[in-house]
């Protein structure tokens, strides 16, 4: 199955939507927008997996990238309801930190709220 | 049920053992290993042995042996390639950094095979992989 990537960027959070499988043979799609990113950090990268039902270790490299990425440059990296799959690969390699797993999009949209609430307060 | 497959060792080889395996899985009514664990499992140990090996380069052919009941499943992977105990490499303690280099597939294999071993015999590597639901 292959991958499909679906992106939207509003200059502060970045939304990365995959969708279907990341593996050897797909992984390097992601490549080019990892390199996006990187040219221009977002404040937030958010990664939506619901619809991502197989990842192997060749996917979890770029979103060890990705969470590498975010982290020198000062910003937020969260996932978004990830499969179970994905989210028991996650938890054997300790992907991401707990509090940075969101299991459904309203539970994110609150935080992202509360973070610009937070930014415009400051 | 029980029995073995030669495969050329080149990239994407992984596929088509996994094709196999799923078949024989659904016909014997596998329950120790569900079948997305069998794919990552044959992905990773493949997908190692086609990269780091040697066998690929020259050409040489990959084993894997299989033996299942719907509660076990005893897989073992053999290859001629340069001796490589992939069990001796600790990936537990991996940094984030080391991460985004790669180094998780043996960890995977670890956590979800329920017994892991590995013998360097008559010049091929053997991995051999244990499930049992547990």
């Amino acid at each position: 199955m292959p991958l499909i990537i679906e992106q939207d960027n509003d200059g502060t959070t970045a939304r990365l939507n995959l969708v279907g499988e990341l593996d050897t043979d797909t992984a390097p799609q992601l490549r080019p927008v990892i390199e996006g990113l990187a040219g221009q950090p977002p404040s937030v990268l958010v990664l939506r997996l619901k619809d991502l039902d197989y990842i192997s270790s060749a996917g979890l490299r770029c979103v060890f990238q990705m969470k590498k990425l975010m982290k020198e440059h000062g910003g937020r990296f969260v996932v978004s309801e990830p499969s179970p799959q994905v989210r028991k690969v996650f938890d054997i390699v300790k992907a991401v930190p707990v509090q940075s797993v969101f299991s459904s999009e309203a539970e994110l949209d609150a935080y992202l709220d509360k973070m610009q609430r937070q930014v415009g307060s400051d | 049920m029980e029995g073995t497959l030669e495969f050329p060792l080149e990239h994407d080889c992984h596929q088509g053992v996994l094709e196999r395996l799923l078949a024989q899985a659904n016909a014997t009514g596998l329950s120790a290993c569900a079948p997305e664990d069998l794919r990552l499992i044959v992905e990773e140990v493949l997908t190692n042995v086609v990269k780091y090996s040697g066998a690929a380069e020259r050409g040489a052919s990959g084993t894997v042996r299989w033996r299942m009941w719907p509660d076990r499943l005893e897989l073992a992977f053999e290859d001629p390639g340069d001796p490589f105990d992939p069990l001796g490499e600790d990936e537990d303690d991996l940094s984030d950094d080391e991460r985004c280099e790669g180094g998780m597939g043996i960890l995977l294999i670890r956590a979800l095979a329920s017994e892991v071993g590995y013998r360097r015999e008559d010049g091929r590597n053997r991995l051999l992989l244990t499930f049992t639901g547990v």
